[in-house]
Formats: C-alpha cells, sequence, structure tokens
C-alpha cells in the first residue's frame, strides 16, 4: 500500500474528527472527537515513517499518545467538575463566559 | 494481501470513526472508538510498528478508552437529543468541517505523485521493534521525554485537584486553634 493510502485514511479520520467536534453537544463527545484527531495524525506520523524509512515519526507518535492520555485526564476532570456544579455536560447550555 | 488487509482496516476504521459522530449514545460512540483504535493498531504492525501497535492497545485502547467510558458511567450522561437549537449554526458548521477534508484529501492527492517516488521501502528487520525506537527515546528526544514525565505529573495532580469536592475543613480540638495556641503557651510559661 502507497503512503498516499495511508494519508487519505489519516485525511478522513481527521475530518470526522473535526466534524465531531463541531457538530456534538456533549462535551465527552467532544473530548472523543479530539482522540480521534490525535489518532489520525498518528497515522500519519507512522505511515512517514515508514515510507521515508526513519524512527523519529514512531518517537513523535509516541510522545503524541502520551499528551493525548494526559489531555483526556484533565479534559474529563473538568467536564465531571462542570457536570457536579451545572447538572449538564451539554456545551450549548455552558454560557456563563458567553460575551 | 497487504493491500487487502489495508482497505478492510481503512473501511472498519472509517466506518467505525462515522458512528462515533453519529450515535446518539455516547456509550456506543466510546465502543465505535475503540474499534478504530484496534483498526489502527492492526495498520501500525503491517506499516511494521510493533512497539507502537502495542502501545496504541494498551494505552488508548485499554487506559484512555477505560478512563472515558468511567466518566460516562459516573455522571450517567444520557442521549443526546435531536439537533433542534442552532439547526443553521450547525449546518454551516459541518459544511466548513466538510469542506477541511476535501482540501486536505485534496491536498494529499496532488502531492500523491511526488510521494510516490520516496526511497526504497526496505527496513532493517528490526525496525520499529522495542529497542531502537527506545534508544532514540533515550538519545535524541531526551528532553521531549522528561518534559512528557513532568507533564503527565501535573497532569495527575490537575485532574486530582479539579474533581476534588471540596476543600476539607479542619477539625482541630478547640485548645489547637490558631490564636489561643500562642497565649497558652505564654500562660504556661508565666506560671512557670
Amino acid at each position: 500500500m502507497t503512503l498516499t493510502g495511508y494519508l487519505i485514511l489519516s485525511a478522513i479520520l481527521f475530518t470526522l474528527g473535526v466534524l465531531g467536534v463541531l457538530l456534538r453537544r456533549n462535551a465527552i463527545m467532544i473530548l472523543m472527537s479530539i482522540e480521534l484527531m490525535l489518532n489520525a495524525v498518528n497515522l500519519a506520523m507512522v505511515a512517514f515513517s515508514r515510507f521515508i524509512p526513519g524512527l523519529d515519526g514512531q518517537v513523535i507518535s509516541f510522545l503524541i499518545i502520551a499528551i493525548a492520555a494526559a489531555e483526556a485526564a484533565v479534559g474529563l476532570a473538568l467536564v465531571v467538575q462542570v457536570a457536579r456544579d451545572r447538572q449538564t455536560v451539554d456545551v450549548d447550555d455552558l454560557t456563563l463566559l458567553r460575551g | 494481501m497487504e493491500t487487502a488487509l489495508f482497505f478492510i482496516m481503512a473501511a472498519i476504521a472509517i466506518t467505525a470513526g462515522g458512528m462515533v459522530i453519529l450515535n446518539k449514545n455516547p456509550v456506543k460512540s466510546a465502543f465505535s472508538l475503540i474499534v478504530v483504535m484496534l483498526a489502527l493498531a492492526i495498520l501500525y504492525m503491517q506499516l511494521s510498528a510493533t512497539f507502537l501497535s502495542m502501545i496504541q492497545i494498551m494505552v488508548y485502547a485499554g487506559a484512555v478508552m477505560v478512563l472515558f467510558l468511567f466518566v460516562l458511567f459516573i455522571l450517567n450522561v444520557g442521549v443526546e437529543g435531536a439537533f433542534s437549537s442552532r439547526m443553521y449554526k450547525r449546518a454551516v458548521a459541518g459544511l466548513v468541517g466538510a469542506l477541511m477534508g476535501v482540501v486536505l484529501i485534496a491536498a494529499v492527492l496532488m502531492r500523491g505523485s511526488r510521494m510516490q517516488q520516496l526511497p526504497g521501502m526496505d527496513v532493517a528487520g528490526d525496525f520499529g521493534h522495542i529497542k531502537p525506537v527506545g534508544e532514540l527515546l533515550f538519545t535524541k528526544y531526551l528532553l521531549p521525554f522528561e518534559l512528557l514525565s513532568i507533564l503527565l505529573l501535573v497532569a495527575i495532580i490537575g485532574a486530582m485537584l479539579t474533581t476534588r469536592p471540596k476543600w476539607p475543613k479542619l477539625k482541630l480540638p478547640p485548645e489547637l486553634w490558631p490564636g489561643t495556641a500562642d497565649e497558652a503557651s505564654t500562660e504556661t510559661g508565666e506560671e512557670n
């Protein structure tokens, strides 16, 4: 399989993640869509590392996975606290900071 | 064989990815996301990134998604209602997102011919195994690696402090209250 195929798959998954962030209203779903986007980027990184031989892409992928784990932990902690405070995780209802 | 496996895994990943954003039930979305991650893990294996494939299954499908499911169960998040409010804005947002996807794919396809001419497909036998990846991680990428450990520590502390229900009230016996303690000590001092 060529590099182009992997990159197109990565682009499609990234687009699905963007659509999830834009369209969903549940804060947890938005975080999940961000994970989908990070996975798409990881796939592109690994594909590049294979087709331009060199392990740098895989190491960066590894770092991205760790950062995604940290991001999920903090993001979900914030969602839990917001849900306790407001009894909702719907981002359309969280308008306190809207100008 | 490899091409067939790629297309099967790509079809699974795209279908499950679509189900992630289309499912009204967040728990079903989470399980679809696990399917995406497992399909990507198989693709990593095919790209001879065996170590990363295992990390993908253990950290992403194992740890991160379990965290998501725990939060979904704790909060008892219900099924999301229909997109009734701000329908117009949502349509615009969807259009912008789809346009971005078209631009991304077009960019890949336009550069595709140049990418075909990349150097050889042959890689060393242990390419992507844990040893060469680890060596690179502890030499060239040592600083990012160490910074990452600090980031994870800060994330742990931040998550714990954020979800803390309330600062605990200090319940000290009256003789240990601040202020009175000093007086008590001075009084005893005078007696001596």
